[in-house]
């Protein structure tokens, strides 16, 4: 006995959705919308804002935060899911304007190292770190 | 100018006189003469219309030779220059809300106000 031609499609259908499906779920940019980014963000601020301050956390040079002194796994995860997130929103604005998610990156920490308060950690286009005065 | 780009094709026949024929009979082409020998002649006819030919179809190359690169950079850099400002806007527009709460970044600077100028003491 032959297999219909519906019971063909189904299983084609159910083999791609197990293919294609955890690809989905990695892809970063697009799937998450930015006032859900922004709510994450906002809500890891204080915890990442007392990291900035005690020198434990800094900003580097690419726009992401970077953890410099021994925080522990609470610290690095933190920076992990911020560091994350800053991505996805550099990726969209990237591909927004036609342009590397690299370069969004580097227009973002320049407006954090203008910005930031005396005493945050910031890391200088040549690599060096330094604390704002 | 094809004449003068190809002199011997052209049996040395200036610019300006290109086309046209040549009221007098007098020898125009290196060492040739053009006119009642040249018809004449089948032979110098085949050539004369050879040389016609091929300064006709060498005429339009003309137009190809002095072709200047266009000069595109300054262009590029405005448009540079305008992108990143998009994205900035773009970036404030979206981190602000966070920048706003977070402790420690601090406000966008703005302009400070300009101090009253101090007054004029009035002459004695």
């Amino acid at each position: 006995m032959k297999p219909s031609l519906v019971f063909r499609f189904s299983f084609a259908a159910l083999i791609a959705l197990a293919v294609v499906g955890p690809a989905q779920a990695q892809a970063p940019a697009g799937a998450i919308p930015l006032s859900v980014l922004r709510k994450y963000q906002e809500k890891r601020l204080p915890a990442l804002d007392a990291l900035k301050i005690s020198g434990v956390v800094g900003e580097n040079n690419q726009g992401f935060v970077e953890v410099r002194g021994n925080g522990g796994d609470s610290a690095a995860n933190l920076v992990a899911d911020e560091n994350h997130d800053r991505a996805v929103v550099y990726t969209l604005f990237a591909r927004k304007y036609n342009m590397a998610p690299e370069q969004v990156g580097l227009l973002r920490a320049r407006k954090i190292a203008e910005k930031s308060k005396p005493g945050i950690w910031l890391q200088a286009p040549d690599g060096t770190w330094y604390q704002k005065k | 100018m094809n004449a003068e780009i190809f002199p011997a094709a052209c049996g040395g026949v200036s610019k300006g006189k290109l086309g046209r024929r040549p009221a007098s009979s007098a020898p125009v082409g290196p060492g040739k003469p053009l006119g009642g020998s040249l018809a004449s002649s089948a032979g110098g006819k085949a050539a004369f219309k050879c040389r016609l030919l091929f300064c006709a179809a060498a005429w339009p190359l003309a137009g190809c030779v002095d072709v200047k690169p266009i000069e595109v950079k300054p262009i590029h850099v405005i448009v540079d220059v305008n992108v990143n400002v998009k994205v900035d806007k773009s970036l404030d527009n979206y981190f602000d809300d966070i920048d706003e709460k977070s402790t420690t970044i601090a406000p966008d600077a703005k302009p400070a106000a300009q101090p009253a100028p101090a007054p004029v003491p009035a002459a004695p």
